[in-house]
């Protein structure tokens, strides 16, 4: 307990609607870091001292050196000074009233709350719906229906509810909806997006009074995290027994309250009078609009038609910086872009060949050719700044250089190499590296035929392994190292679609999951990156920007660059006019 | 329709009154100017590699550099050289028009010839073939052969070849219905010569004026057809550079690059303008009674 | 009569069933699997695997299909695999939002250029006719997306008369339904108008010419007379045509404008659905526009006859 008070001090203010009780030893250290931010090439935040703001708020024609409108690659760099307050978007005494009309990048394919179908419904549905965990504003987990939680023991986390939470519906919130909820997300019918990541998760047990226990088969350290993603809503068991379609309609414990749905149109949804959190939220209400056209998301918020758009796309992030009137919030950290290989098959079958590709990107280039300087390289590990595992001497392990490159195809066998290479053509945040990569590779004398497939089309042949080669891009979806898992463990998805297994990684991930030490699993995660460099199962790109923007007079929104992009921030938004 | 009476005295006729409408159709300066515009930009198109300054699809410099210098027309979102991309860009448009209504018009003369020609059983299934063929969205077929065969050129010409085959067998089928009566393809049939050989010498010129124009038209649509594909991603892909993509890829820079828009659109819409001037240029010449479809 | 509509009926019947297999066979050749769709990039096999079952998605094809056609035949399109939805009122809702553009489109078309097409017949080869047949040239010639995004350039971002607010029904305010339409509809009728114009001025001039029109004017009809009663009369029955042409056309061809405009139409849905593999929307949305399009050829065809005494349906 004593190493315990030692992490607490260094904590974080706490944020005052959460009071955390962690009888556990993890998540406080934790905490402690930074988590996600904007940490551009070349800014050099330290990593603690908590309430630092996260995000790079870029008000146009703000104050300050920094400048925020430059026009290659400035506009996320600018860190707002003042460590201890809040972005910008929050200055000023809320004010209760109005309805922030938001400009959704896709219109969301339904509200199913246990499978993730991206981030746009995503948004909707954890305005609906609370997790047992969330982020606060600086990105640092904090209960949401969870008034207290931590580890019993390395194979127990307990979380205790809060007293009298109820549904839109009036129904009281119980012990009983949480062992249905995880129940359900087990269930093989309900396919859930976390089905995966729970697979150590034996039972969930309703204890005395309102608390919830999990009991795990093996540890299991990122379980809180889990708790927090999106995809861990929690429902109502008596009203999904009832019979209704979770696709088509919402009813949660979330600030806000489902009304209606107009596909094509809009998803209407109002503020919960009885939300648990007094005061929140503030806004009246919340209209999403589907506005899948990028330039009609844009034009929508100039002519203030919407008051916030997500997905800005890179193409007017500049313009839109430059804009008097629009704040953009956005980070570099997460959405990331990589080439995959099929490795029991030539030529990505040879260690030289993928170090080939590997040495063959000038990744600052292509950040300028690909995202016009809103991005960043990845030369080294893939893990952000702040996170555990976070690997900075990794930095430039594979910086541009042809003349090896060639040396290495050569040493292969396989000078003047050319292979097909796939991507997609459905989005341009892939598709662009995609191009950018093509032209870098010809420096190499490698000459890649890029195959550019619909969506679905490209899933299906990279699932088949129908190219050696594919160019291919996401971002993480939790927030925590352990999302490697996914691409490099043997049994993640990803992995298997490289046709790559390494015992070594398997080891060191399943290591990482069980270890609650937190420098430990730095360390663990550190051996991790290196050894995926080493092996390379693939070949990091670059990093995109990534962000939302509003009008000015939205306040108390932060763009969290937590894990799972969550937009819990939205209950905290208010409209200033 | 035009000829085909049967007459041969009337056939010859009209031969002296073609001589003319073609000696004043030829001298209008709309058609001379029309034929000249398309002359010159197929020919920069076929000379792209020895005419464009820099390569096409390789980005050299700065993204979104204004027009000026090295680079005449600017750089476009890659650093590519936007001159170079017209020029190159070119060639994929006017090759995909071409190439598609080609198949078209190949596909659909003979379908409309048989259609016309044999009646009965193989009349009806062709022509409610070719109603099923329209009465099926675009953009589904569009979708569905890009999702199914990959977004390149060639699949883009098939689309486009679907898309424009049953207007050719229409039209074909229509003017074979006239000429099919004329007594000289009556003569024929009387004297048992083949009927694909009387398709060929004796059906085929007399229904080729509406072909003629009904290929100008679409050479003209296809191009625009290609820039829709490239709106919804499905039409060339770059860096391959295509009229259609450039234009597409310019929306996003419209009030901040202008030029970016303004080129390639200016060239699908002159292209496309000298291609309809010509269409009904032919149209005067050829069939009077036809003008103004398309 | 009554025995064309019958046999038209009867092809109708057949051309849908055709039209539904192939479409149906069509998107099962298409590759991309509906339950990858909705499950996202963290599926695992094993969960594709259990939803392709959950939708009937393992059975054997002919089963699929054989299943499918019973519930079209009961009247049953189904419910989106995507949005958990009802076909039918997802496609109601759209097609109503759909057939309003085009009619808004056409009739715009038909108010501007069948006058403007008269005008350039009569004043054929001189400067009336050049002008307007160089903008009717001109609205051929551009994409349509180019056209809309600078009307939206022009009339939202910089004047600001007509911002994109969010799409409103009619019923629930009229004025912004309208503020909300103008520019779409000016989008689609750019290159209609051209259409009904050029092929006006063209059926004018040929019918101009004719001897009829000669002798109404020997017999001293007045010329607006000669022009309304006799000319028009016989120069419309090719517009009529081009006028059903377009309006199949854009039955499934109006997605580049619901897509700049936010316009929720059947182009649109008819997209996201083939994207998502969403067989149940694709396969009611695509029979739903071959119903139209059909019904326009036939309505095309019976025009002919009532506007045209000579022709007579058979």
């Amino acid at each position: 307990m004593a190493e315990d008070q030692t992490t607490r001090d260094r904590r974080a203010p706490k944020n005052p609607t959460s009071d955390l009780w962690i009888p556990g030893s993890t998540l406080s250290r934790r905490q402690a870091l930074k988590i996600g931010g904007v940490l551009t090439a070349g800014s050099l935040l330290v990593a603690c001292g908590g309430g630092s703001s996260e995000t790079t708020p870029t008000p146009s024609g703000s104050s300050g050196s920094s400048g925020g409108s430059g026009s290659s690659g400035g506009s996320g760099s600018a860190a707002t000074p003042g460590a201890t307050e809040t972005p910008s978007q929050a200055a000023g005494t809320p004010k209760r009233g109005g309805i922030l009309r938001y400009g959704l990048s896709t219109d969301p394919s339904n509200f199913e709350p246990h499978v993730s179908t991206g981030a746009a419904s995503g948004a909707v549905k954890l305005m609906v719906y609370s997790t047992l965990l969330t982020y606060d504003a600086n990105g640092q987990l904090i209960g949401d229906l969870a008034e207290e939680f931590g580890w019993v023991d390395d194979k127990t986390f307990e979380v205790k509810l809060r007293q009298g939470v109820t549904f839109h519906n009036g129904d009281e919130l119980t012990t009983e909806d949480v062992v249905f909820t995880f129940e359900r997300i087990k269930h093989p019918d309900t396919a859930a997006s976390i089905a995966g990541r729970l697979a150590a998760l034996e039972r969930v047990e309703a204890g005395d009074g309102n608390t919830v226990r999990f009991h795990l088969s093996t540890p299991l350290a990122t379980l809180p995290y889990i708790l927090a993603m999106n995809p861990s809503m929690i429902v109502s068991k008596k009203w999904i027994e009832s019979g209704v379609d979770p696709k088509t309609t919402m009813m949660g414990t979330g600030p806000f309250k489902f009304v209606e749905r107009k596909p094509g149109v809009s998803i209407e949804l109002v503020r919960n009078e009885n939300y648990f959190i007094t005061d929140l939220p503030y806004l009246d209400g919340i209209t999403f609009i589907p506005m899948p056209d990028d330039n009609a998301r844009v034009t929508a918020l100039r002519t203030g038609t919407v008051d916030f758009i997500d997905y800005v796309p890179y193409t007017q992030m500049d313009a839109l910086a430059q804009q008097s009137g629009i704040v953009l919030q956005t980070d570099k950290v997460l959405g990331f872009g990589w080439l995959g290989f099929v490795h029991d098959r030539e030529p990505g079958s040879d260690l030289r060949v993928r170090q080939a590709f590997a040495y063959a990107l000038d990744r600052e280039k292509m950040v300028q050719i690909a995202f016009n300087g809103h991005g960043a390289p990845i030369t080294g590990g893939l893990i952000p700044e702040g996170w555990v595992g976070y690997s900075p001497d990794l930095e430039g392990t594979y910086n541009v250089d042809y003349e090896k490159a060639k040396s290495l195809l050569q040493e292969a066998g396989f000078s003047n190499l050319t292979v097909d290479m796939l991507t997609t053509s459905t989005y341009s945040v892939i598709q662009r590296p995609a191009i950018a990569a093509q032209a870098e590779l010809k420096n190499a004398g490698i000459e890649a035929n890029l195959i550019q497939e619909e969506w679905l089309t490209f899933r299906q042949s990279v699932q088949d392994a129908k190219y050696p080669v594919h160019v291919w891009g996401t971002a993480p979806d939790f927030n925590d190292p352990d999302f490697l898992s996914d691409f490099v463990g043997s049994n993640g998805n990803f992995a298997k679609q490289f046709h790559f297994s390494d015992e070594r990684l398997d080891q060191l991930l399943t290591e990482g999951r069980e270890t609650t030490d937190e420098s430990l699993r730095n360390e663990i995660y550190h051996e991790v990156e290196k050894r995926v460099l080493e092996i390379l199962p693939w070949v990091y790109l670059i990093r995109r920007e990534q962000g939302e923007a509003m009008a000015d007079y939205v306040k108390g929104y932060t763009h969290l660059a937590a894990g799972s992009w969550s937009q819990i921030t939205l209950r905290e938004t208010w409209l200033d006019k | 329709m035009t000829a085909g009476r049967g007459d041969q005295l009337t056939r010859t006729r009209r031969k002296q009154a073609h001589n003319t409408a073609w000696y004043r159709a030829l001298h209008s300066p709309r058609v001379v100017i029309a034929g000249a515009f398309l002359i010159i930009v197929a020919a920069t198109a076929i000379a792209a590699p020895v005419l464009a300054p820099h390569d096409a699809t390789e980005p050299l410099t700065m993204p979104l550099l204004p027009p000026g210098g090295d680079y005449p027309l600017g750089t476009d979102d890659f650093g590519r050289d936007v001159l170079s991309r017209l020029i190159y860009a070119g060639r994929v448009s006017l090759g995909v028009s071409t190439a598609s209504v080609a198949i078209a018009t190949l596909v659909g003369v003979w379908l409309g010839l048989f259609a016309g020609y044999y009646r009965g059983v193989i009349e009806t299934l062709i022509m409610r073939a070719m109603d099923i063929l329209l009465s099926f969205p675009t953009i589904v077929l569009a979708i569905a052969i890009v999702a199914m065969l990959g977004p390149n050129l060639r699949n883009v010409v098939i689309v486009i070849a679907i898309v424009y085959t049953p207007r050719f067998v229409r039209i074909v089928y229509g003017a074979t219905l006239s000429v099919r009566e004329a007594e000289f393809i009556q003569a024929a049939r009387a004297i048992g010569a083949e009927d694909l050989r009387i398709l060929r010498t004796a059906v085929l010129p007399n229904v080729m004026a509406p072909i003629l124009v009904q290929i100008s038209l679409s050479l003209g649509f296809a191009i625009l057809v290609e820039t829709g594909l490239s709106f919804l991603g499905l039409g060339a892909q770059p860096p391959t550079p295509s009229w259609g993509n450039m234009v597409s890829a310019a929306r996003d820079f419209m009030e901040s690059n202008p030029w970016l828009l303004i080129a390639p659109a200016s060239m699908v819409g002159l292209t496309i303008l000298a291609l309809n001037t010509l269409g009904d240029g032919l149209r005067d010449v050829l069939d009077p009674r036809l003008r103004g479809t398309g | 009569m009554t025995q064309y509509l019958a046999r038209r009926g009867l092809y109708l019947l057949v051309q849908l069933l055709v039209v539904a297999t192939v479409v149906f066979l069509l998107l099962r050749l298409v590759p991309g699997d509906p339950a990858r769709a909705i499950l996202g990039e963290t599926a695992t096999e094993e969960q594709v695997a259990r939803v392709r079952h959950q939708l009937g998605l393992d059975q054997p094809i002919y089963r699929q299909y054989v299943s499918w056609m019973a519930d079209v035949l009961r009247g049953d399109l189904g419910t989106s695999i995507t949005s958990g939805r009802p076909v039918a009122t997802d496609v109601r809702d759209r097609l109503g939002n759909s057939l309003e553009l085009i009619a808004l489109a056409t009739c715009l078309s038909l108010i501007i250029g069948l006058p403007l097409g008269i005008i350039a017949g009569l004043r054929a080869n001189r400067l009336p006719d050049f002008v307007l047949s160089a903008a009717a040239m001109l609205g051929l010639s551009l994409p349509g997306f180019v056209v809309g995004t600078v009307l939206l350039l022009i009339f939202a971002l910089r004047l600001r008369w007509l911002p994109q607010t969010q799409f409103v029904e009619w019923s629930e305010n009229p004025g912004q339904h309208l503020k909300l339409v103008i520019l779409p509809v000016l989008t689609l009728a750019a290159s209609t108008v051209a259409v009904i114009m050029r092929m006006t001025r063209s059926s004018m001039l040929e019918v101009v010419r004719q001897d009829y029109i000669k002798l109404a004017r020997a017999k001293g009809l007045s010329e607006r007379t000669v022009i309304l009663r006799h000319a028009l009369r016989n120069a419309i029955n090719p517009v009529v045509s081009v006028v059903g042409l377009e309006l199949a056309t854009l039955l499934g061809g109006t997605v580049i404008v619901e897509t700049i405009f936010g316009w929720p139409g059947l182009s649109s849905l008819l997209i996201a659905g083939v994207r998502a593999r969403d067989y149940p929307v694709v396969q009611g949305v695509v029979l739903l526009i071959a119903v139209l399009t059909i019904l326009i050829n036939i309505a095309v065809d019976i025009a002919y006859a009532v506007l045209d005494p000579r022709i007579r349906i058979s």
